[in-house]
């Protein structure tokens, strides 16, 4: 028995072993909350930017990939984020979630998305261009739970601007990268406030010319030819995802992607 | 400057992150001993039988339910800060965050000399008579229960006694579990008093002022609020979220000053209310009475067999539909009350599909629910299918009520009752119908119709 985490209603877990056996009172959302959320369907994602390809009219898709990305690929941004990971479409009870999480100060919410994360990740790692011995032993750990001294990938969340972290008092991309059960590195700063992405128009968004993110320098070797997994709380147009891949290219890492909670 | 934080602050408590006043002021003022700073959540040891436990409370809303706190690092104070998840839409409280109460001497509220109530209404003979030992009790300061039947005009009869406590300087509070009736009371009030200090607090509200001596209010927005009434006079004491919630309970409790009375009304009172009231530890009256002076519609029982495997075949109890079919031709509005949301979305489809009256449904999460219920009100539907959500508060005159299902284990006595008060409230019509459609009578059923039956009795008829 838990209490759902978004509407206080007491629900039943399955009956299986795995709950059978742990104490733990498990931190998640109830049934009729999960069905309300969107997943997108892994084969039916677009090849670049994650979404979810069945919402989209055919004449926007190209070979599994988006009109969006295709655009992406042309301008002068190319290239530099190989690939994105949504794991929900942004429908409106996301958005309900996701402003109760980011400006109402309740860190709980993402953590109830930490199964369906690290399932995520674990996708990401399939996917990656690893060795197939590599995989299978990173994939063995996470099954396992078991801490190593390696990992795939160098997790990267998104940072605030220090106003701004003050104010909320977290990261929301850190609590969401803290959710992948391995070190967090903040390799990133933002330099100066220009106004909340989320206040602007799509237009707006795509003449960001100057870079907002840096590299903090002390970092440089952490990513170094290195797998980069950026982390960010949703992916709408990617100019803030490919910024920040931008201005980690100084440190010539191997592979930027990213994963995001949502896309839309 | 001070006079304006006097003015905020007195009878509140409010996160540091509320207050418009610069951390400076506000700090002169802590040392002058003029407010006091509270942590937001506090660690308190319990004992248990196993031992000691140490637990996190919230200071604001009492909550001391640990599945309900959550910790996490906070980037503010640069430690392990805990939140409460309770009363996060009043915006959050941390451990590092802190609550900010005036102790000082209080500011100066209006006086009231002269008749100020500007109501012109009649009260019946037991309306004044419960208007008289409210006030009365008040003055006293001790609690009183009001017990009236639905219909009964509770609201009114407030007016007298609060305009007496008014004039005796006390600060009042009218506080129910519902925003709809905020709303529908305050020009009410604002038009009987024109001349008093008046708030009202709900969610969203526009019509908030400091230092008010009649505060309207939802139960929730009484977490704003300490050590500030004189009186709360909280209506439908047995309403669904207050009823439930120990945190309603503590918000009451705290926003009252510690010399105060409470006054309950109800049409159901629940039963730590109505047993010392029948012992005589509580004071108060009963209204067995509507204003229109006619009995209540006692409900009839009608057996419809197994009606949820009928609609699953999108079938309807024959009884049912007879009924249905003989008092749509008066042209009359029909409630139908159904157990849950899913029955009432089978229902509604089964029941488009076999009768040719306007027809609608109403559920607690529907967005276009307040249309809908003017749209009935107005007549412009005929048959509102709908769940325990309009099974108080609604006044719909000449109207019929129908409880599908009647059995089920969410209608208890007190809905039970409260729905079959929909009916016959209206001069015009004063006898209404009531019709509980069942698949064998509960206990609750039965306790209902005795409890109208009771009250009729009183009533002397």
């Amino acid at each position: 028995m838990s209490l759902c985490i978004w509407c206080q209603s007491i629900y039943a877990h399955p009956l299986d072993f795995r709950h059978l056996l742990s104490v733990s009172n498990q931190v998640g959302y109830c049934p009729q909350c999960v069905a309300k959320l969107e997943q997108i369907p892994a084969h039916q994602s677009c090849r670049l930017c994650g979404r979810d390809l069945t919402k989209l009219d055919a004449i926007y898709i190209k070979d599994g990939t988006c009109l969006d990305c295709m655009k992406w690929e042309e301008g002068p941004l190319h290239g530099l984020l190989e690939k994105n990971y949504a794991l929900y479409s942004y429908n409106d009870f996301m958005k309900e979630i996701m402003s109760t999480f980011k400006f109402r100060g309740d860190v709980l919410l993402a953590v109830g998305f930490k199964p369906l994360v690290l399932w995520l990740y674990k996708r990401v790692i399939k996917e990656s261009p690893l060795t197939w011995f590599e995989k299978a032993r990173y994939l063995f750990l996470y099954q396992m739970g078991w801490q190593f001294k390696e990992y795939p990938y160098v997790i990267v969340p998104l940072p605030l601007s220090q106003e701004r972290l003050k104010e909320r008092g977290y990261n929301q991309s850190v609590v969401l990268a803290e959710l992948l059960q391995q070190p967090v590195i903040p390799a990133l700063q933002r330099r100066e406030d220009g106004g909340k992405q989320s206040k602007k128009g799509r237009a707006e968004r795509l003449n960001t010319f100057q870079n907002p993110y840096r590299l903090d320098s002390d970092y440089t070797d952490a990513i170094r030819d290195k797998y980069i997994l950026l982390i960010d709380d949703i992916y709408t147009t990617g100019t803030t995802l490919r910024l920040a891949a931008a201005a980690l290219k100084v440190a010539k890492p191997k592979q930027v992607i990213s994963l995001t909670l949502c896309h839309g | 400057m001070t006079n304006e934080i006097q003015n905020l602050l007195f009878g509140k408590r409010l996160l540091l992150d509320e207050i418009p006043f610069s951390i400076q002021e506000l700090d002169q003022l802590h040392q002058n001993g003029l407010i006091e700073m509270e942590q937001g959540i506090v660690q308190c040891e319990i004992k248990r039988p196993w031992g000691k436990q140490t637990i996190h409370r919230c200071c604001r809303c009492g909550n001391t339910d640990q599945r309900l706190f959550h910790s996490y690092p906070c980037e503010k104070c640069h430690q392990e800060c805990t939140y409460c998840r309770k009363c996060l839409n009043m915006g959050v409280v941390k451990s590092c965050s802190k609550l900010v109460t005036w102790v000082g001497p209080p500011p100066k509220f209006l006086e009231y000399t002269m008749p100020i109530c500007k109501w012109t209404g009649q009260l019946s003979s037991r309306q004044i008579e419960a208007s008289d030992g409210l006030a009365k009790a008040l003055m006293r300061r001790e609690n009183y229960l009001i017990w009236a039947v639905c219909g009964a005009g509770k609201t009114e009869l407030l007016f007298p006694a609060i305009e007496k406590l008014l004039q005796d300087g006390r600060i009042i509070a009218i506080a129910t579990p519902r925003t709809d009736v905020v709303r529908e009371l305050y020009p009410r009030l604002k038009k009987a008093f024109p001349q008093v200090r008046m708030s009202a607090h709900y969610s969203g509200s526009q019509d908030t002022q400091d230092s008010a001596s009649l505060v309207l209010t939802t139960t929730h927005q009484l977490l704003r609020f300490y050590r500030y009434f004189d009186h709360i006079i909280i209506d439908e004491i047995d309403a669904f979220p207050f009823h439930h919630d120990a945190m309603l309970h503590f918000a009451v409790n705290q926003a009252c000053r510690l010399k105060s009375s409470k006054a309950y009304l109800s049409a159901t009172p629940p039963a730590d209310l109505k047993t010392p009231f029948l012992k005589n530890q509580l004071q108060g009256t009963r209204i067995p009475v509507r204003f229109h002076g006619h009995p209540l519609p006692v409900p009839k029982c009608i057996w419809i067999g197994n009606w949820k495997r009928r609609l699953k075949k999108s079938r309807l109890p024959s009884l049912f539909m007879k009924w249905l079919m003989k008092t749509s031709q008066f042209n009359c509005p029909i409630f139908i009350f159904v157990p849950s949301v899913t029955i009432l979305k089978h229902l509604f489809h089964a029941l488009k599909e076999q009768i040719d009256v306007s027809i609608d449904h109403v559920h607690a999460e529907d967005p276009n629910r307040h249309d809908k219920i003017t749209r009935f009100r107005q007549g412009a539907t005929q048959v509102l299918v709908t769940t325990t959500i309009l099974e108080r508060g609604v006044t719909v005159s000449r109207s019929r009520v129908a409880i599908f299902g009647s059995e089920d284990a969410i209608f208890d006595e007190a809905a039970l009752v409260q729905m079959a008060g929909r009916a016959g409230r209206s001069l015009e019509d004063p006898k209404g119908e009531v019709v509980f459609f069942h698949y064998g009578k509960t206990l609750e059923m039965m306790k209902a119709i005795n409890h109208i039956k009771s009250m009729n009795r009183e009533g002397g008829f």
